[in-house]
């Protein structure tokens, strides 16, 4: 952490960035959020730890445009977000440092974040400058998902009706996700109008799938969408389906490759017809 | 019936399963540690919170779905009004800062040149009994807004917990009739008075805030909000909807839904143009939508000090801390010292 | 919640394969079942698996998926950009309790009118098969 935080001290100076995205800890209360460093501050409330939970890269698109080059911290897991940005061409990488960070897990509500236990890489696929241990990691296990895909459809559907009835259609879900960016979201639109506005199973249920497909071969398992959900609507377990089943399908691990196009943009003539048949047969 | 009765804590029970007879009673509960209003049913236990119910009263009278006419095949899709109806009812337990949101509402929707039926039918179908809040919860600011917690304005009946009981007391005549019961023994106490905590998120006057319309610190503000719609849902005097068609197997409704101006959506028009495509614009409409619009419009500014929008806030930050925020600078710059493009510490 | 006796299919055909395939059915007079209810799309990469989720909503019992054979597509490669979407979107269905057997994706040109009509005959078949579990998805009412 020091090496970066001096490293960052530096690039600012020399003008190599405009502005760093980082973490900085309110010593008050030991909170830690995500903030904009500048030249002319010490850099002594930055941090690396635990507490880093926000996923950095959904901040990046407002400050490429409002500045020419920007430094960035990133966990592994933001990184492999970074990638779908920059193959996406949301964001030029002339424009941003990559400060990647081994990152040793973080910590939510108390325990260690869900997500880390299924950690794909623990540090950035796109990296300028690298901090910290780079760990070998396996294949995610999603056990969870597993567990989903034990039950009986019913059952599955029981599941998750339940979560979905309670779903409020505020879209912090959408709004904290680097990857749904779209300037009028499906869910907005009026005709045709695949997503009635109110809050009802139906309609969240057709949100959530679209959500859910729409980010297909592109979450980077952030868990940011699951996070910020005041209902607390377990969506990793819809994402981290399909990370499983694009992974099965096509053997793309999302992100985890720089400039690797997302499955779903790409065709392959090779594809087996028998991707088209149902799983459980 | 000026003076305060007591009720043992057991005969409360008695009491408001006997309201059920004649009324839809709707009581506090606690769902996975949150509170929320619900129907009483006779069986369950009854408790109150000591403070603020997490999921405002607004659903009751003004409802996230809300069908205002149907059409069908049958009749050639013309549209038939929904008639507004229901039960009398009564909800317990209502708190100051809801009653205050109540108060909005009824200028909003009563009050001004349209009056809005089905929310006038709701109104008139309730009583309101209060309960006074014996503590502040962490969010809390009513008395930065002119309230106390333990306030009776606007309520048709209030009670406050003391240590054996309740102590209950009729304000309207409405309330009267309802608290009208066997269990009620007149005393002389009163509810304890304390002095309540203030300062927690002061906020400049509504003229102060008019003149920072064109302020950058718009920008520096909505760099840390989602713009997701949660604070207005929870918020009891955001009262935006929109209004849209709803059809399913040969029949249809025409609804209003709760509609938020964070949402990007809002204020999108037909051929596309949006009026407040910013984040910043959106945070900017909010925030002077509660400290200074509500005030020119109705006299009143809107934010009752409730606390839910931090608390629902994914960011834990929200309006009345935009608010504080946002005042510090116009002191500043008062100050004379406003440098441009510096950020809060902690934003 | 029972599925009705007559289960409902959408299918949603490509305009210049599957589509004349099942006109050509009807010219010659092919039996099918008279449960499929057919949307006619310019190719089946226009699919956007927002319609297939829809008709599960709105109560469809099984919907039906198909385009020219992989290498016919008009366009070129709508198709196989289809079949990669679809693919993903029934894994999806699936995990959210869907029946696998309430989804058919399949290939049908303009010639094949016998293939559409057997297709559609096989699929009401395990449709009625499936009568009696729960139709997941579907909305019951206007206001659910
Ligand atoms: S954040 Fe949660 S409640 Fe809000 S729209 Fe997303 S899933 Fe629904
Ligand atoms: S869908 Fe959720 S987990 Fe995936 S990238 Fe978006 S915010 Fe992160
Ligand atoms: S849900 Fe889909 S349409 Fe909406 S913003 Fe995300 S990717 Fe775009
Ligand atoms: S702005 Fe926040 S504190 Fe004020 S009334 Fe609304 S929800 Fe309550
Ligand atoms: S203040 Fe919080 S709850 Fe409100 S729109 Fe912003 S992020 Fe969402
Ligand atoms: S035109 Fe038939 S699949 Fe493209």
């Amino acid at each position: 952490m020091k090496e970066m935080r001096k490293k960052i001290e530096e690039l600012l100076k020399n003008g190599e960035i405009d502005v760093a995205l980082g973490y900085r800890e309110n010593p008050a209360t030991g909170e830690v959020k995500a903030d904009v460093f500048r030249k002319d501050e010490t850099l002594d409330d930055m941090v690396f730890d635990e507490r880093c939970v926000q996923n950095l890269v959904n901040y990046l698109p407002t400050l490429v445009a409002r500045y020419k080059k920007v430094g960035i911290v990133l966990k592994g897991c933001d990184g492999r977000s970074l990638v779908t940005q920059l193959v996406e061409h949301r964001i030029n990488k002339s424009q941003i440092v990559a400060l990647g960070i081994g990152c040793e897990g973080v910590r939510l509500d108390g325990k260690e974040a869900d997500k880390c236990g299924d950690c794909a890489t623990n540090m950035t696929p796109i990296v300028d400058y690298e901090f910290g241990e780079k760990k070998q990691k396996k294949d995610p296990v999603f056990s969870k998902v597993k567990e989903i895909e034990r039950m009986s459809p019913a059952e599955r559907w029981k599941f998750f009706a339940d979560y979905f009835a309670r779903c409020e259609r505020c879209y912090a879900c959408r709004q904290i996700c680097p990857s749904c960016y779209c300037e009028i979201c499906v869910a907005d639109q009026q005709e045709p109008k695949w997503i009635e506005p109110s809050a009802k199973l139906s309609a969240n249920t057709m949100w959530h799938l679209i959500r859910a497909y729409h980010l297909a071969g592109r979450c980077a398992d952030c868990g940011e969408c699951e996070r910020v959900c005041p209902q607390e609507i377990p969506m990793r377990l819809l994402n981290n389906a399909l990370e499983k089943a694009v992974h099965e399908l096509f053997g793309v691990r999302p992100g985890t490759v720089p400039e690797e196009v997302p499955p779903l943009v790409v065709l392959n003539k090779e594809d087996p017809d028998t991707i088209l048949e149902g799983k459980n047969e | 019936m000026n003076k305060w009765y007591k009720m043992k804590h057991a005969d409360m029970q008695k009491f408001v399963s006997a309201l059920t007879e004649k009324w839809e009673v709707w009581v506090p509960y606690r769902i996975d540690g949150k509170w929320e209003f619900g129907i009483y049913d006779t069986g369950r236990d009854l408790d109150f919170p000591e403070s603020v119910i997490h999921v405002s009263l607004k659903n009751l009278f003004f409802p996230k779905r809300r069908p205002i006419a149907t059409y069908d095949e049958n009749s050639k899709w013309s549209l038939k009004p929904v008639e507004p109806e229901g039960k009398p009812r009564i909800v317990i337990g209502l708190h100051p800062c809801d009653v205050a949101g109540i108060e909005y509402m009824d200028k909003v929707f009563l009050q001004s040149e349209h009056k809005d039926v089905m929310y006038a039918s709701e109104r008139k179908r309730t009583v309101l009994i209060g309960m006074l809040c014996s503590e502040m919860a962490d969010n809390c600011h009513c008395t930065d807004r002119g309230l106390t917690p333990d306030a009776t304005r606007g309520m048709d009946a209030a009670f406050a917990r003391i240590t054996d009981g309740y102590l209950l007391k009729g304000l309207t005549d409405k309330g009267k009739q309802v608290l009208r019961s066997e269990y009620l023994k007149k005393v002389d106490e009163v509810p304890d008075k304390k002095d309540w905590p203030a300062g927690r998120y002061v906020i400049a006057s509504p003229e102060e805030f008019m003149e920072m319309y064109d302020d950058k610190i718009w920008h520096e503000m909505s760099d840390i909000c989602l713009t997701c719609g949660i604070c207005t849902y929870a918020c009891p005097t955001c009262v935006c909807f929109l209004v849209t068609d709803e059809n399913f197997k040969g029949k249809g409704e025409r609804v209003t839904v709760w509609d938020s101006c964070q949402l990007q959506s809002y204020s999108r028009m037909a051929g596309g143009h949006n009026t407040r495509k910013t984040p910043a614009s959106r945070v900017r409409n909010r925030t002077l939508d509660k400290f200074a619009y509500s005030h020119l419009r109705y006299g009143q500014i809107s934010c009752t000090g409730c606390g839910r929008c931090v608390m629902v806030c994914p960011l834990k930050r929200s309006f009345p801390q935009l608010g504080a925020r946002l005042t510090e600078r116009i002191k500043d710059k008062k100050k004379g010292k406003s440098k441009s493009g510096a950020r809060s510490k902690e934003a | 919640m029972q599925v009705e006796k007559e289960p409902k299919i959408l299918a949603i055909l490509c305009k210049w394969c599957s589509y004349a395939g099942a006109d050509l059915a009807g010219t010659s007079r092919f039996i099918y079942p008279a449960n499929v209810r057919i949307v006619q799309v310019p190719c089946s990469g226009r699919v956007d698996p927002i319609m297939i989720f829809k008709a599960f909503v709105e109560g469809y019992d099984g919907v039906m998926v198909s385009g020219c054979h992989p290498g016919d597509c008009h366009y070129g490669t709508g198709n196989y950009h289809a079949r990669r979407r679809i693919a993903v979107a029934r894994r999806l269905l699936e995990f959210v309790g869907v029946h696998p057997d309430r989804m058919h994706f399949t290939w049908i040109s303009a010639a094949e009118g016998k293939k559409f009509a057997d297709v559609c005959s096989r699929f009401t078949d395990e449709l009625k098969a499936l009568s009696g579990t729960e139709k997941t998805l579907a909305r019951k009412e206007l206001a659910t």
